[in-house]
């Protein structure tokens, strides 16, 4: 027997914990759709009879990945032998596919939370900053898409995506300047007009 | 005689427990709830804890505490967590660049529910914390039932603004939810087979940035 029963509840205990876990943190998780976007494809085995089919999923969140796996995880037992080695292959890389995807998500939350101040300013910003939101939101769509990529393309793509976050901050401190600067010419101008009204 | 006096009904202190448990069960799940049924049960507690001492009294108040205490720290907790769901999703929205997306519409209306939800979970809380004072008021001083009137009083205005801030809220929410028509013009204007005339979907626009607006200004966002 390739997984004996007891182990498989451990391993069952082990992945609705991580469930927990991540139910709580994906609250935070807004450029994730609070974790509810679509981001990993995972196996899903059929069984007909004595034939076991593996096919691809669509892409799901983490949390419906997981809770798949945990039912894959569950049904194992119901497979012939010879399937059982080969599911289990699968279900260790769709597991390890998770944790990248988890242990990558947490990295680029750490970073947006390193520039909160930016993003909580351009969400109240006026229209004219339309183009900078813009900027974040394919950022954002980027890295998303990124998530599962190898190891040293990812190492590329975060340097990007802080480069870029650090572009857009120093692009917003501009615009607030000239902002402010066109507010302080507006008030110096009325002033001056008072003063010429005054005189006159 | 024309109004006769009601027979006293004493109940066992578990039974009492028990008929408390109930209540509290009934606002947790914003159940109806007459205020009548509560000033019934004022008017047992009463009368069933004046021959206790004070130490029995003391350890029945302290028991019925912590049968409300411990639903009310569930309740806040879903409460924390619905707050969190709203800001995360107010910032995911506020940073939308294109307001008009079809796809902003489903996360507002979300967004509402969850203001909804929260403002019914702050009616119940403060609801199951007043009523807790009053009953372990009357427990703890062992009023007669001519004194527990007063705390009567209490329970009725309590129960009757609980009624009415449920009710405002049940009608508020069934406007938002009718907002969503079931019919497919919606569909034809999302997979843009249909045109809506731009002043409407600018209007339409305008007036959600404001709820958005008013919501995040409530909540703040993440």
């Amino acid at each position: 027997m390739i997984i004996v029963s007891a182990e498989r509840e451990e391993i069952i205990e082990l992945i609705d914990t991580i469930i927990d876990r991540v139910k709580d943190k994906a609250v935070d998780w807004w450029w994730l759709e609070q974790g509810k976007a679509p981001i990993i494809k995972i196996t899903i085995f059929e069984k007909a009879g004595n034939e076991v089919t593996l096919y691809e999923s669509p892409k799901l969140s983490l949390i419906a990945a997981l809770r798949k796996i945990r039912d894959n995880f569950r049904e194992l037992d119901k497979c012939p032998q010879e399937d059982k080695f080969k599911i289990l292959r699968r279900l260790y890389y769709d597991f390890s596919r998770i944790q990248k995807a988890l242990t990558r998500i947490i990295e680029v939350d750490q970073i947006l939370k390193e520039h909160d101040y930016v993003i909580s300013r351009l969400s109240q910003m006026s229209d004219e900053a339309e183009s900078l939101r813009n900027k974040v939101f394919s950022l954002i769509n980027s890295i998303r898409d990124s998530l599962l990529i190898d190891d040293d393309n990812w190492a590329l793509e975060i340097n990007k995506f802080i480069k870029e976050l650090n572009q857009i901050k120093k692009e917003m401190e501009e615009f607030i300047i000239r902002k402010e600067e066109k507010r302080l010419v507006m008030v110096e101008k009325s002033k001056e007009k008072e003063v010429m009204m005054e005189g006159a | 005689m024309i109004f006769k006096r009601k027979k006293k009904k004493t109940m066992s202190i578990k039974d009492l427990v028990e008929k408390i448990r109930a209540i509290r069960d009934l606002i947790d799940m914003r159940g109806s709830l007459s205020p009548s049924e509560l000033r019934d049960l004022l008017r047992s507690i009463a009368e069933s804890v004046v021959n206790l001492s004070d130490i029995e009294r003391d350890r029945l108040a302290r028991q019925i505490d912590e049968l409300f205490d411990e639903k009310v720290s569930i309740r806040k907790g879903w409460r924390e967590e619905k707050v969190r769901t709203i800001k995360s999703l107010l910032k995911e929205i506020s940073m939308y660049p294109n307001k008009k997306d079809p796809m902003l519409r489903p996360k507002i209306l979300r967004a509402k529910q969850l203001d909804m939800q929260i403002r019914m979970d702050d009616a119940s809380i403060e609801t199951m914390l007043q009523i807790r004072d009053i009953i372990v008021d009357t427990i703890r001083r062992g009023v007669e039932p001519s004194e527990a009137w007063s705390s009567i009083i209490r329970i009725t205005s309590v129960m009757t603004s609980f009624a009415e801030e449920l009710n405002a809220m049940r009608m508020e929410y069934e406007e938002t939810l009718s907002e969503v028509m079931p019919d497919v013009s919606g569909l034809m204007e999302t997979y843009g087979v249909a045109k809506e005339e731009k002043i409407v979907a600018e209007e339409k626009a305008k007036a959600e940035e404001e709820e958005v607006r008013e919501l995040i200004e409530r909540y703040g966002s993440e």
